[in-house]
């Protein structure tokens, strides 16, 4: 199946749950960790992407395993079958990408 | 933290009825929890940055953001925002007319086109927010009322230069009198028109003016232009682009 290419922020969410389902916040630091601190973004984005993600079958809601007692209605969000696929089709157009790039400063530098 | 919670919740009252419903509490958890974290200052900043992009976004993905979210819906939404904005414009207005001592004169002018020039810009926003085929109306009307914002507050500079306010270099061509329209009554009257025309007329700005037989020519420098006309240019400026871009996108 043919993936159009991802921005860095949907790349970036879609990546933090890959290890296991998070909640909002939870996504929001993993995707400022993954990023080394250049992407943060604002509970608005973070929530328009999640819901395009919902729709488009990429990430499905769970009941939060990290919620404390008193929150356990918190909801947080999970990979689908699709998602992975999603993210794993981006991952291998930017391996080819620095692929081809390496290949091609060999040649300059050569 | 009780204060920005609520203003955070009214924002997320913006955001259309589904996407609110969806996911309006998690937001507001998610919010708390970061200025919980610390650096308040820097997640206000981003949030209301982005704030534009989002709504714009969350509204454009509306199935039947028509029928569910009519323009007036928006404006209904906005209305504490208004409502202070209308409290300060009573104020100005008033403080205005108190060191003034008169009716129609530039300070109350320029308040009332940034008025006109905002409420019509939440108008545009909101329209093109909401259908989509109005937008190019929408942009119309809202570049025609920047014009008669602007158009308003060149003509009220003439009156302001002629209270010699806004650091006015005049070029006066030989037997050419200024009038004094709105000459402030005192010193304090003077300051106040001063530093309120330093704040909302535009940098630079040439006038060309025949009386009779004579012509006057005057180049106008002044401070910043109102932060109000800024925001909300840039405000239509967002929601524009991203519509524009959406549209090309799904074309």
């Amino acid at each position: 199946m043919k993936h159009e290419p991802m921005s860095e922020q949907t790349f970036l969410i879609l990546l933090s749950l890959a290890e296991r389902p998070r909640h909002g916040y939870a996504i929001l630091q993993e995707v400022e960790s993954l990023s080394s601190g250049r992407i943060s973004l604002s509970t608005g984005t973070l929530y328009g992407a999640i819901k395009r993600f919902l729709d488009a079958g990429w990430i499905r809601r769970v009941a939060d395993p990290d919620a404390a007692n008193a929150a356990r209605d918190r909801q947080a969000y999970d990979l689908t079958g699709k998602g992975r696929d999603a993210v794993a089709a981006e991952a291998a157009r930017l391996e080819s990408l620095a692929k081809l790039s390496r290949a091609r400063l060999k040649v300059k530098e050569a | 933290m009780r204060i920005q919670r609520s203003i955070y919740r009214q924002l997320i009252g913006l955001y259309p009825p589904t996407f609110r419903e969806a996911f309006g509490k998690e937001m507001l958890e998610v919010f708390e929890a970061r200025v919980d974290a610390g650096k308040a200052l820097t997640i206000w900043t981003r949030e209301l940055l982005d704030l534009p992009f989002a709504l714009a976004a969350a509204w454009s993905c509306e199935p039947a953001r028509a029928e569910a979210a009519p323009a007036w819906d928006i404006v209904a939404r906005l209305r504490m925002p208004i409502v202070a904005l209308l409290a300060l414009i009573v104020a100005a207005t008033a403080s205005d007319l108190v060191a003034n001592r008169g009716l129609f004169h530039a300070g109350t002018l320029v308040i009332l086109t940034a008025l006109l020039f905002i409420f019509g810009g939440i108008g545009a926003v909101a329209f093109s927010l909401t259908d989509g085929r109005r937008f190019t109306v929408a942009m119309v009307a809202a570049a025609s009322i920047f014009g008669a914002a602007i158009g308003g507050t060149v003509s009220i500079d003439r009156r302001l230069v002629a209270g010699r306010e806004g650091t006015p270099i005049a070029l006066s061509l030989p037997g050419v009198k200024l009038d004094a329209l709105s000459a402030p009554s005192s010193e304090a009257a003077r300051l106040f028109q001063s530093r309120f025309a330093e704040r909302t007329t535009p940098r630079l700005r040439i006038d060309v003016a025949s009386r009779g037989d004579q012509t006057v020519v005057t180049v106008v420098r002044s401070g910043g232009v109102d932060w109000l006309y800024g925001f909300t240019a840039l405000l239509l400026l967002f929601a524009g682009g991203h519509l524009s871009w959406r549209r090309l996108q799904t074309a």
